[in-house]
């Protein structure tokens, strides 16, 4: 039996040993990557940027990366995961800074693509397109104005940032039980008819908001702090500024288009649906009828207090299957000027400070414009439908035996009316938006009308716009 | 001297792995290095701090909001966390348990954590309300208001008090028992053990909580992150957020130096604060008797 | 002739007060339990009920198969064993060279000596997001990105950031604590440097480096920003990174990710339990033998 001081006295011997073991088992964890090598052949992809890690993504994507290796095109495709988007971001930099990137970003939504296509991160495919006779024509055209970054490229240019990977469309998703309890007719399924309106559907909503004694806002008495069901949740109220006519930025003029009267009363209309007529839940009010942490909307939505929400087909699987009642999916209401909902993509794009561009164009080309490949990696890969004009309709059978009674058919009918303008690139895009909480949060929240805070906010971003153009260049000049 | 080579693994580290990334980013801070643009970077001086003080009201502000968070965060923790210390200290029985239980905090990992709290200061069905509502106090809004926001971080913080505590009880372990027993026989009641005893003999933990909580506090950082993201409307704009937003998305990381810089000065500032004033307060020596 | 004795710092004196002084930490503890309890709760449930309303404690129909599933969905104990390659080097040096470190400092008598003390300050009182690039360049020289030497060689160099200038800090402050009379003793009877060291300063300041054991092995254990800067092969991923994979921008799995947080919560659980059984043992004061 060692005294304690004999035990002492050994491990601080040995300590000098075991704190010098580490740097032979680190040794032993030697990883070989080198920088890469064109002769060697291996592109990287980085999977981080939004979706593309979930453990039931993974099994495709690397089955499409074998298939490509035994392609024979002359090289293979490994894959740098980081299971977590800012995180992918920074490494992106970080990577980038130190000379040794990834070689493509695949998938990335379009707000990744307008975080730094200004910062040259992405490499132009059109030259590729064209070299290998790759007809534009093959995906749907509004993935083709979201790939093609218009406020930066040009209007006319072809240049392309990224090839569609995925899209994913926008339709009302409505709880048939609620509907039916209040005797309200249930929303069109066919878009672009005249009577859904944004007016018409406020009526409906108001119908279906009741606070704990049943009243509806109409009703006298109504108790706007006691509301337990909502008419609309899980909003995104920047589509009704579309819907009215606004959009932010206008690429003839330089100028942010913040302060105009169609901006100005979409704005309002979508803060007034929470503030003024109580029939729509922001996501401190969902909290109020359901406790969700993560995202209080989808808990209020599965537990059957929101009557209507924007589902987008990405929210299939969670919104989708977390509902345990009846329920369908609807055509977006128009706005006064245009019926417009909105339209997510996933493109895939080439780093342009990495090497071997030939490769990594061989693997996007094979993943993405192949349509059996490009079909099964954007339904079961991403969980979203197919860019490409002859598979987007295919998005109904592939998924109609997991939501029985729903209707799919609306998310391809959404198509013409579908627009990926929310997450366009305009200059200063990082600074104007992340401004846009100190002078929008204001007007969300009812505290002050839209008219009072768009000229400040317009002041402000413009000047960070003006600034960008001091020390930027559009391509195009 | 043997001595030396006691410090020789620390010295290595330091200049070898510390001190040159150190030193790279206070060049770094008197460029306008671009992340992903690095072969533009060119030499602006003192431009950045110029800037950082003088036309980016966001740095101020950041600064206002980080200084009220810390100190309302590290007053608390120093009281808190030595009550906390002399309780882990009585002696009872699963007292072992219940210190493992004080401690889990700091093991959850950040993600979840974050997310548990979130659901804690929800305004409606929250925990955090209910509490209130228990003693009769209408809730608030939490993470949702302005006003409340830098409090619910507070409250974030102190639920990881117990890593304070456990350097206060180190402490309070070296602190003999018969100074108590002398103190009890001479009839001193236990305020006054607590005052002439305790509390000189514990001030060495103090200034270490005091310390390492400052450092701490001014750079928080994921929590924000997760769990407001800065808002709203920048109530929570922390300095180390603001920072990362400018390094890693702005990829304006020469500016992102400067401001890490600034940080450095008014924490070392502190701290030399704190160090000149520590003879007046703590004691050392003396801590044990002998017969 | 002085005896050993176990000093113990402040207790209570009577059975009340340590009755009363157990009840308030009892009452602390259950608040300190409410999130943990919750997260133990969700891993149980099945994902749609997760954030159902009202919020259910005792799930009506508790799912244990999501603690299996967890573990299959991602490489689970690949991850786990890891995690424990990177953590137990790192614990290990950080012990040995903060408490080399702390007593130097805390002995040694050379001018400014103090003032490099608050050099050991000074590195982390610079926000590690603007060193994170230059370090990252400088591993990438030294080749060593991909592989675990920038997550453990740190440590062995008391170059651990926040954890190991708090444990420096306190070793040093528990050292100073200790009267040179008792290395001079100790010197007397014929004790080198190291001898000193540990026969006679480290028995004195169990609770401490017992803290900083515990402290290192959990900062390791759960760190996630070094080994997602620093790793790139999927398979030699730590633990918080593989947690991660059941978040996803569209479909987050929260309770197979609570089902895994609370498997991952267990190793540093139990090497926090063990090492504040130091604070148990007390100090043991030991003037001559």
């Amino acid at each position: 039996m060692l005294t304690r001081r004999e035990f002492l006295g050994r491990s601080a011997r040995l300590a000098p040993v075991a704190a010098s073991f580490p740097w032979l088992l680190a040794a032993c964890g030697g990883d070989e990557r080198t920088a890469q090598d064109e002769t060697s052949g291996k592109a990287q992809i980085l999977v981080g940027f939004g979706t593309g890690n979930a453990p039931e993504q993974i099994p495709i994507q690397e089955r499409l990366a074998d298939a490509f290796a035994r392609a024979g095109a002359g090289g293979s495709v490994d894959f740098l995961r980081i299971p977590d988007t800012d995180e992918a971001q920074r490494k992106l930099g970080v990577l980038i800074a130190a000379g040794d990137p990834p070689n493509m970003v695949l998938p990335t939504g379009l707000y990744g693509i307008a975080l730094y296509v200004d910062q040259d991160v992405w490499f132009d495919l059109s030259g590729y397109m064209r070299d290998d006779d790759i007809d534009p024509g093959l995906f749907e055209e509004a993935t083709l104005r979201a790939a093609r970054v218009p406020n930066y490229y040009g209007a006319d240019s072809d240049a392309m940032v990224g090839i569609p990977a995925g899209m994913f469309t926008h339709v009302v998703a409505y709880n048939k039980e609620l509907f039916e309890k209040a005797g309200v007719p249930e929303p069109p399924h066919e878009w672009g008819t005249d009577e859904w309106t944004y007016d018409r559907q406020l009526e409906v909503a108001t119908s279906l908001t009741l606070d704990s004694k049943g009243r509806t806002p109409n009703d006298a008495g109504f108790d706007a702090a006691d509301i337990v069901q909502f008419g609309l949740g899980h909003w995104d109220t920047g589509m009704m500024i579309r819907g009215f006519g606004g959009s932010p930025y206008d690429p003839e003029s330089r100028t942010l288009a913040f302060d105009t009267p169609e901006y100005q009363a979409g704005l309002q209309f979508g803060a007034d649906l929470i503030n003024r007529h109580h029939v729509l839940a922001n996501d401190e009010l969902a909290a109020g009828v359901a406790a969700g942490a993560d995202d209080p909307q989808l808990a209020a939505w599965t537990s059957g207090k929101l009557a209507m929400i924007d589902m987008c087909a990405c929210d299939l699987l969670s919104y989708g299957s977390g509902a345990k009642f009846a329920w369908d999916v609807a055509a977006w209401p128009g706005g006064p000027e245009r019926t417009v909902a909105h339209l997510n993509l996933d493109v895939g794009s080439i780093v342009a400070a990495s090497d071997n561009h030939d490769l990594s164009w061989e693997v996007l080309k094979f993943m993405l414009t192949e349509p059996d490949n490009a079909r099964t990696l954007s339904v079961q890969g991403y969980g979203a439908m197919s860019p490409l004009k002859s598979e987007s309709g295919k998005f109904v059978d592939e998924l109609q035996d997991r939501f029985p009674g729903v209707d799919l058919q609306v998310f391809v009918d959404a198509l013409p009316f579908s627009t990926p303008e929310q997450e366009e690139w305009y200059p200063a895009f990082l600074e104007v938006n992340d401004m846009s909480g100190q002078f929008l949060d204001a007007v969300y929240q009812g505290q002050a009308p839209a008219a009072e805070r768009l000229p400040d906010y317009q002041e402000a971003a413009q000047q960070a716009v003006d600034k960008w153009f001091e020390t930027h260049e559009l391509p195009q000049d | 001297m043997s001595a030396y080579a006691f410090l020789s693994p620390w010295a290595i580290g330091f200049v070898g792995l510390t001190l040159g990334p150190m030193l790279a980013s206070l060049a770094l801070s008197f460029t306008d290095y671009n992340l992903v643009q690095g072969a533009d970077t060119t030499w602006v001086g003192v431009d950045n701090y110029r800037s950082a003080l003088t036309e980016d009201p966001l740095v101020w502000h950041s600064l206002r909001v980080t200084t009220y968070y810390a100190v309302l965060s590290v007053l608390l923790e120093l009281v808190v966390g030595l009550l906390l210390a002399l309780l882990l200290n009585a002696g009872f029985r699963g007292i072992g348990a219940l210190r493992t239980v004080y401690y889990l905090p700091a093991v959850v990992s950040g993600v979840a954590a974050s997310l548990l709290w979130l659901l804690i200061f929800q305004p409606r069905d929250g925990l955090a309300n209910a509490a209130l509502g228990f003693f009769g106090i209408d809730g608030v809004e939490w993470v949702y208001s302005t006003e409340w926001v830098i409090p619910a971080f507070v409250l974030m913080s102190l639920w990881g008090v117990g890593r304070a505590a456990f350097i206060y009880l180190a402490i309070l372990q070296g602190i003999p028992t018969n100074l108590y027993e002398a103190a009890a026989v001479d009839g001193a009641g236990p305020l006054s053990r607590f005052t002439a005893i305790t509390l000189p003999l514990v001030t060495p933990g103090i200034l270490i909580n005091l310390i390492l909580a400052t450092i701490g506090r001014f750079q928080i950082f994921t929590e924000a992150f997760v769990v407001s993201q800065g808002g709203p409307a920048n109530a929570s704009l922390f300095y180390v957020l603001y920072l990362y937003r400018n390094a890693f998305r702005y990829f304006r990381m020469g500016y992102a130096s400067a401001l890490g810089w600034i940080l450095f000065a008014i924490l070392l500032a502190l701290t030399l604060l704190v160090f000149r004033s520590s003879p007046l307060w703590v004691h050392y020596e003396g801590a044990r008797e002998r017969e | 002739m002085s005896r050993p004795q176990v000093v113990l710092g402040p207790r209570p004196t009577g059975r009340r007060a340590r009755k009363a002084s157990a009840l308030l930490a009892l009452a602390g503890a259950a608040i300190v339990l409410v999130p943990l309890m919750w997260m133990l709760s969700t891993s149980f449930k099945a994902e749609s009920d997760v954030f159902r309303t009202p919020i259910e404690w005792i799930p009506s129909e508790p799912r244990p198969e999501n603690y299996a599933e967890a573990t299959q969905l991602i490489p689970f104990w690949r991850y786990f064993l890891n995690s424990l390659i990177v953590v137990v080097p790192v614990t290990i040096g950080a012990v040995v060279s903060t408490t080399a470190a702390a007593y130097a400092f805390a002995r040694l008598r050379a001018p400014g000596l103090k003032w490099l003390f608050v050099v050991v300050l000074a590195t982390i009182m610079l926000p590690g997001e603007i060193t994170l690039v230059p370090s990252f360049l400088l591993f990438n020289q030294l080749g060593w990105i991909g592989t675990y030497f920038p997550l453990i060689v740190p440590a062995q160099l008391a170059a651990g950031g926040f954890d190991a200038a708090v444990s420096i800090f306190l070793l040093r402050q528990f050292f100073l604590t200790i009267p040179r009379e008792h290395d001079d003793a100790a010197r007397v009877d014929g004790h080198g440097f190291l001898s000193i060291l540990v026969h006679v300063v480290i028995p004195q300041s169990w609770p401490a480096v017992g803290l900083v054991a515990a402290f290192a092995f959990v900062h390791s254990w759960n760190d996630f920003l070094q080994p997602l800067l620093y790793l790139t092969d999927q398979s030699r991923y730590t633990l918080p990174l593989g947690l991660n994979f059941f978040k996803d921008i569209y479909n987050t799995q929260w309770a197979h990710l609570m089902a895994a947080s609370v498997l991952a919560l267990i190793p540093p659980v139990l090497v926090f339990f063990f090492a504040q059984r130091a604070f148990s043992r007390g100090v043991v004061f030991t003037g001559r033998r």
